[in-house]
């Protein structure tokens, strides 16, 4: 039976406007029922042309698992967006196109991405159809707060306080300075806020509290608490590192002992003394130099806290060759008449290839040396690259005298066959710089078979 | 071999020498510090003696410490004649000198018919304020700029002063300690922590484009208001902090956003210049104090953006640096709205300033010379150099009131006259009208010295001794003060020629000395004195007491 050509038109209609009212009903409902149920799936609507999403979350704290209000929520997109979580913690994007974005989430009091963790921050959101609800994790900073007396429990007050963290450095150990140094306020109270979770020492002094002139000899005694590391010793190994885990808050009260301190005084001999600086440290690299002055071009004062100390004497001549001079001494009186003899240290990199670079090759940077100081007192250093471009030797000239592990940095192409210094294998042995001029390091470069 | 009377007079004298140089350094100092609260004994304090700085520090002891007792008390022994300067120092007190007062100190003087041995060091407890600065949300506002004001006599007179300023921590934490007791105002300028990381607002090209945000998007572009202790954005609802010694007061400060306002500089820097500072500020008890938290970027027509300022009255200063001539100084008054609307109230230009300094009565070639305009508290507004020919380098003065003086190593003002200005006393009114000056300056300041006693005739230590020139309204900055010393002493030096009134008066603590009415009840008994120049002035005076 052959169907009227009318009717066929009238079913096609009652199709098509059913559809229309199947989809108008979709468009209407889904994104109010979801919208009632936070934290469900997502909401869908078509403005234009093009679909747009509405990403919807919650900030938490990540170990009371507690709701996180007016916390920032930002995605990036071809225009930034940021919006405020409620009091729920929760948050909302509308109008979002199909994209790949990031989720950044900000609140005093927690973690940020570059703080020592990745809490906040989620890498990638696909929005789209599929898109739900997300849940972002912000961690709790830990604090370390502490007291600093005197021995006979006194607050001290104005003692700068500073708050080292460990990094492992190719395997060596190295103690780095986590925060600029703080002071004790009237009450002898301190606070590192912000932190993540780790190890750390903590050392407070040198605190000079004398009122006389420090520089005048005889019958002065003045009193000085010098830097003490945590829980009251002199020196940092012999410290107790603070464990903290997330989120957690620490007290460190610890009592600074005090000594009294001596007159060194002295000259400089070579080098540039016109350019020059001095620096008085301990064993362990602090400074422990309670003042210090300057007389003439050679000549210095300073006092000094009790103890083992090594002046290191620097200078730059006008031709920019480094120069370089150390003393050490043990302090237990007033010393005079130091000579702290300044000399040029410079060692020479001469790089060898296995074969010749290739013409795009010419430019690339030559190795780079890290100098990772095994003496807590010399800094770490590394090589200065100055020559022309495919001369790859240079030299390594601010430089200490001391014992450094070295690491060779190279571009992948190539790899240190050997590492030499005299007859000192520097891959498995440290390199020894002392007085009385240096050698040449030798490096050997092996190109990478693919 | 025989022995000539004049050998033997002459080792006579030097023996005597000896003898005398031994006795010189046989002298005591002691005493007792206490508590100037309750007057109770403090011990295990370090009490320093050194030289005074105007003493000679070859015949006198050096620095020596001491650490009191447990009944407070301390001794120096074999302490050379000579005038030193004590301080004291202890865990939970100030660092302080010798009866201290609004800058001044006695000295302890060491001698034959001194009395050295028993003196009472009142040392004052520290005080602290400390307190967390928060947004409306509770949240701690980190690096929020802290100013702390003192409202105490300051050059004689009593008015909020600026004493310090420090920043909040991460935990929106502050502290001002070792303060001396009084009463503060605490002013915060910061910024909301979330608005770092907002984008640029460059509302300054399209400004439907800066707030346009999507629906139920957060408004990033807000700032704090200056705001005052404990809340509040009104200086008349400033809430002042009295701070008793050893006191450690808690300040909690509420801040609140509000919308924030850009605008550009309307002024360019002028052709061929370099550059032109250009600033934001505020005026706070008088003083004036930089818009930090606002946002400047320099454009490259040198004109500059400002971005993130809160609404409020500001001063808008272009200043070009000394070093391109004519310097060029500019300040504008402007109201910022918080509908993003700058209105440019009042546009000030400075006043071109020129002149001459003559040197009289003095046989050499003028050094270095610089006069110096203040509006009465010290702060220098504008300074005028002199040129080797003793022209004045060009400057400019805004209008109004100024107290000028003089820095010289060789003279002092012995006559100021302006064209273009009016000057009554140390003071110079100037308009818009160029004003071209002749700063006579001569060698004619004097000294006043001698010993305030009691009506007994007793010296008296750490009495306030004030010359107050004729008519002191228009002379503020040739009043002259000093404190006596153990001795009674004291000295007032580079005392220019002229009328004054001379007292004494013991327990002046904060006691407004340059304030005439305070003063006029001892005038009575003050001694009236006329300054010529050139005359050094003996005068000892009886004390009177601020408390009678």
């Amino acid at each position: 039976m052959a169907i009227p050509r009318a009717f066929t038109y009238v079913r096609l209609s009652l199709r098509l406007l059913f559809f229309a009212v199947f989809l108008l009903a979709a468009i209407l409902v889904w994104p109010q029922t979801f919208d009632r149920i936070p934290g469900n799936s997502p909401s869908f609507a078509r403005v234009s042309d093009s679909p747009i999403y509405t990403l919807q979350g919650t900030v938490l704290n990540s170990v009371t698992n507690q709701p996180v209000g007016h916390a920032l929520v930002q995605v990036f997109g071809q225009t930034p967006r940021n919006v405020f979580s409620d009091s729920g913690g929760h948050f909302q994007f509308p109008n979002l196109p199909q994209m790949q974005t990031t989720i950044n989430v900000i609140k005093p009091g927690f973690l940020q991405e570059g703080k020592g963790d990745t809490g906040g921050k989620i890498a990638q959101i696909n929005v789209g159809p599929q898109i739900s609800p997300v849940i972002v994790k912000l961690i709790p900073e830990a604090e370390i707060r502490g007291k600093i007396t005197d021995k006979a429990g006194e607050p001290l007050d104005g003692v700068p306080v500073n708050l080292y963290f460990f990094l492992d450095q190719n395997g060596v150990q190295k103690k780095h300075l986590y925060r600029p140094t703080t002071q004790t306020d009237d009450a002898g109270e301190f606070q590192f806020t912000g932190l993540p979770g780790g190890d750390y020492l903590l050392a407070a002094g040198p605190s000079w509290k004398d009122l006389s002139d420090p520089y005048a000899p005889g019958s002065l005694t003045p009193f000085v608490y010098p830097q003490s590391f945590f829980p009251g010793v002199q020196k940092a190994e012999a410290g107790t590192v603070i464990h903290i885990s997330t989120a957690q808050h620490a007290r460190a009260n610890f009592a600074l002992p005090s000594g009294r301190t001596f007159a060194v005084s002295g000259s400089l001999v070579g080098g540039s003394p016109r350019n020059s600086f001095l620096q008085f440290v301990n064993t362990s690299g602090q400074e422990i130099s309670i003042v210090q002055r300057r007389e003439g071009l050679e000549g210095f004062r300073a006092r000094l806290s009790a103890g083992p100390a090594l002046i290191k004497a620097h200078s730059t001549d006008q031709q920019g060759n480094h120069f370089y001079g150390q003393s050490e001494v043990d302090v237990s009186s007033d010393l005079r008449g130091l000579r702290i003899a300044m000399e040029q240290v410079e060692i020479p990199v001469i790089v060898q290839r296995e074969s010749s670079p290739a013409p795009n090759e010419e430019r690339d940077a030559p190795p780079s040396l890290n100098l990772i100081s095994l003496d807590p007192a010399h800094p770490d250093t590394s090589s200065q690259v100055t020559g022309e471009p495919g001369n790859w030797n240079h030299s390594i000239n601010n430089i200490e005298f001391g014992r450094y592990r070295v690491q060779v940095n190279v571009t992948p192409q190539w790899y240190a066959e050997s590492v030499t210094y005299g007859g000192v294998n520097l891959i498995s042995e440290p390199l020894v710089v002392g007085p009385g001029g240096s050698q040449s390091i030798q490096i050997r470069l092996v190109r990478r078979t693919k | 071999m025989s022995c000539s009377p004049r050998r033997v007079f002459l080792i006579t004298i030097f023996l005597l020498g000896i003898s005398t140089a031994a006795l010189a350094s046989d002298f005591q100092v002691a005493g007792m510090v206490v508590n100037a609260i309750d007057g109770s004994p403090v011990a295990r304090c370090q009490v320093l003696i050194k030289p005074d700085p105007f003493g000679d520090p070859r015949t006198m002891s050096k620095p020596m410490t001491v650490i009191t007792a447990e009944d407070g008390r301390f001794l120096f022994s074999g302490v050379a004649e000579g005038k030193y300067t004590m301080i004291a120092r202890r865990n939970g007190f100030r660092v302080q000198p010798l009866n201290e007062n609004e800058g001044l100190t006695s000295a302890v003087v060491v001698g034959p018919g001194k009395d050295s041995q028993n003196i009472i060091f009142r040392v004052q407890p520290s005080a602290s304020i400390t307190g967390r600065v928060e947004d409306e949300f509770g949240d701690p506002v980190a690096n929020a700029q802290v100013s702390i004001f003192r409202r105490a006599p300051l050059q004689g007179k009593t008015i909020a002063y600026p004493r310090g300023r420090t920043a909040a921590n991460d935990e929106g934490v502050y502290h001002f300690y070792r303060q001396p007791p009084g009463e503060y105002f605490l002013v915060v300028v910061g910024r909301p922590w979330y608005t770092q990381f907002a984008p640029y607002h460059n509302s300054l090209n399209d400004d439907s484009s800066a707030r346009k945000l999507e629906d139920g998007d957060a408004d990033l572009d807000v700032a704090f208001p200056l705001t005052y202790y404990p809340g509040t954005v009104d200086v008349a609802n400033a809430m002042p902090v009295r701070l008793h010694p050893g006191e450690r007061f808690v300040a909690d400060i509420k801040l609140n956003s509000v919308p924030a306002s850009h605008f550009a500089t309307a002024k360019p820097a002028p052709e061929g210049s370099s550059r032109v500072e250009q600033s934001l500020a505020t005026t706070v008890f008088s003083v004036e104090m930089n818009m930090d938290p606002a946002l400047r970027i320099m454009r490259n027509d040198k004109t500059t953006d400002f971005t993130g300022v809160p609404p409020g009255h500001y001063i808008l200063r272009h200043i070009r640096p000394a070093t391109e001539t004519p310097s060029d100084e500019m300040q504008q008054e402007i109201d910022v709205s918080s509908a993003n609307r700058v209105e440019f109230r009042k546009t000030t230009e400075g006043t071109p300033v020129t002149g001459k300094i003559v040197l009289e009565g003095i046989d050499e070639p003028l050094r270095e010379t610089m006069i110096n305009f203040d509006k009465g508290d010290g702060h220098i507004l504008a300074q005028a150099h002199s040129t080797p020919n003793g022209e004045l380098a060009p400057f400019k003065l805004f209008p109004g009131q100024y107290f000028y003086s003089a820095i010289s190593k060789q003279a002092v003002i012995k006559s100021f006259q302006a064209s273009g200005a009016k000057v009554i006393g140390r003071t110079i009114e100037v308009g818009t009208s160029p004003v071209s000056l002749t700063v006579t300056m001569a060698d004619v300041a004097v000294v006043i010295e001698g010993t305030v006693r009691s009506r007994d005739g007793k010296p008296i230590c750490g009495a306030l001794v004030v010359a107050i020139p004729e008519d002191p309204e228009h002379n503020h900055n040739i009043f002259r003060r000093d404190q006596t010393d153990t001795d009674g002493a004291y000295m007032l030096k580079v005392v220019m020629p002229g009328k004054y009134m001379l007292v004494a008066i013991e327990d002046a603590g904060d006691l407004e000395w340059s304030n005439v009415d305070v003063m006029r009840r001892f005038f009575a008994r003050g001694e009236s004195i006329q300054v010529l120049p050139g005359s050094d002035i003996t005068a000892n005076i009886v004390a009177q007491s601020a408390k009678e």
